[in-house]
């Protein structure tokens, strides 16, 4: 009882304290505004942004592309994967592609991507797009082939075949895997989303960030920080969420 | 017209990076519909091959699998050495999945798995997935599963190898009850010598490998048979005579274990 409470009340105070002696330092020119404005300040600068609607629309646009990428690369990325899982002819031919244009660090496709489809919005959904398709891919792919042999055993003694075989082995089977991928997809994809539009945007939270860094705004650009990182966080709360009520037989596990 | 599964001289290899491996080398045997075959012998004799040839699950080198008498190949069943189930589904739909895979429509497919379960004695459990169940539990579920399909010959692969004694005792009696309240050939794979003379009404002892059929024994043991509360002073002799057949092939793997 004594561990469980003072598990959240050191660590609250303790970083309640940081703050405190953030916004004092700030305050006296202990610590460079420019870098580091006191935390009241970023506060007003985001309930402010909030307000006249700035960050929300920005956020909107994040989203929008972040969504669409992620649609456009990921699913055909969970469709490959499971096929080229479950047939060793697509896995043949697809997989050395796959090896070679994987490790590839794909920001470096990044002129090459705006020279074949502009500085418009269609380069930046295929470069989400592009990250979001390997890691879903991959994931999957493996997914499907960590299946036990006994499984497929019993579903070729059972002459499963077509959406059974699917609906009943392949998913349920690789999902602990797809989720995985997914999550790591959607990391990815909300990091380049960003990067994109730092380089390339007028809207969006990374255009945001680098507007306020050109203006030295710097509290404008951690009231954007604050938007992304509470994306990050639920986007990666809602998989977890739906890691736990499709995942039954492992999540039990992990909280007992 | 006698009904008979007719196993003739059935070989089968196994391809390995040091040349083939024979696993099986001419096992002949026949049985008919209603009976309770054990098939015993030391491990990695190919007991669990010789299961999986007569399933269909794998083909035969050579020899062959006949179903004399039968109109059509029989169902067959197999209740697989570690149950097998499928993690992500509930006892409900992993004893339905036969029926579903045969696409048999939800409500009758339910139906009949939820009498299975019932007779299995897991009513309350329909709704549960695998982890949740006991071991014994686990293998009532995969005998169900196999038996929604109503199957003319069931294949049990050392279902109950993971099982403490007592639970092991337990399901033995059910599953000679269940087989004489619906008569069909039972396979039933083991390498506890014990287990094949309680259950069998005769006993196919296998050779190390490559896998022959070194006897075949007659269990004089009337049927049925209750198992619990009671002790066979009669098989003693039997199971004397099959533990020297098998003997020198375990002092062999013994010796050999060090070297793996």
């Amino acid at each position: 009882m004594k561990l469980q409470n003072t598990s959240w009340f050191v660590p609250t105070f303790f970083w309640i304290g940081v703050l405190l002696i953030w916004e004092w330092g700030a305050n006296t020119g202990w610590i460079a505004r420019l870098f580091f404005p006191a935390p009241s300040v970023i506060l007003a600068a985001f309930a402010r942004q909030i307000a006249n609607g700035e960050l929300l629309i920005a956020l909107g646009y994040t989203l929008a592309r972040l969504g669409l990428g992620l649609m456009l690369g990921a699913l055909p990325g969970l469709l490959l994967g499971l096929v080229m899982g479950w047939s060793r002819a697509v896995r043949v031919v697809a997989e050395p592609v796959v090896a070679a244009l994987h490790p590839l660090p794909k920001l470096a496709l990044l002129p090459l991507v705006l020279v074949i489809f502009g500085i418009g919005e269609q380069s930046k959904i295929v470069m989400i797009a592009l990250v979001a398709f390997f890691p879903m891919l991959i994931n999957s792919m493996s997914g499907v082939q960590q299946i036990d042999s006994q499984t497929w055993e019993v579903a070729r003694h059972y002459n499963a075949r077509g959406w059974i075989l699917l609906r009943r082995v392949i998913l349920p089977g690789s999902l602990p895997m797809i989720l995985a991928g997914a999550k790591l997809a959607v990391n990815v994809a909300l990091l380049i989303t960003v990067t994109v539009e730092m380089v390339t945007a007028r809207q969006g939270l990374g255009a945001t960030i680098w507007l306020a860094w050109q203006t030295l705004r710097t509290e404008n650009l951690y009231a954007a920080l604050i938007v992304i990182a509470s994306l990050g966080l639920l986007t990666n709360w809602i998989l977890d969420q739906l890691t736990a009520r499709w995942i039954p037989w492992q999540s039990d596990h992990a909280t007992r | 017209m006698t009904v008979q599964l007719q196993v003739a001289q059935l070989n089968k290899n196994f391809a390995s990076p040091r040349g083939d491996v024979r696993a099986l080398d001419g096992v002949s045997f026949a049985a008919s519909q209603d009976e309770f075959v054990c098939i015993v012998g030391p491990s990695g004799c190919g007991k669990s091959t010789l299961l999986r040839l007569i399933a269909g699950l794998t083909e035969p080198t050579g020899g062959s699998v006949n179903f004399f008498g039968w109109s059509a190949a029989p169902r067959r069943a197999m209740v697989f050495q570690d149950t097998g189930l499928f993690a992500w589904l509930n006892i409900l739909d992993n004893v339905a999945f036969g029926l579903e895979a045969q696409g048999i429509a939800q409500n009758e497919r339910h139906r009949r798995a939820r009498a299975l379960i019932a007779r299995m004695g897991l009513d309350d459990f329909a709704r549960h997935y695998p982890h949740e169940l006991s071991g014994g539990m686990k293998q009532r579920v995969a005998i169900a599963r196999a038996l929604v399909t109503e199957p003319a010959i069931l294949l049990m692969d050392e279902p109950f190898r993971t099982l403490d004694a007592q639970t092991r005792l337990i399901l033995q009696d059910e599953l000679l009850r269940l087989w004489s309240a619906r008569p069909m050939l039972v396979l039933f794979v083991t390498h506890d010598i014990e287990e094949a003379i309680l259950l069998g009404n005769r006993v196919l002892v296998l050779s190390r490998r490559p896998g022959h059929i070194l006897a075949e024994i007659n269990v004089p043991l009337e049927q049925p048979r209750h198992l619990i509360g009671r002790s066979h002073p009669e098989i003693e002799s039997l199971r004397w005579q099959i533990w020297k057949m098998i003997e020198p092939t375990v002092q062999a793997n013994l010796e050999r274990v060090p070297l793996r």
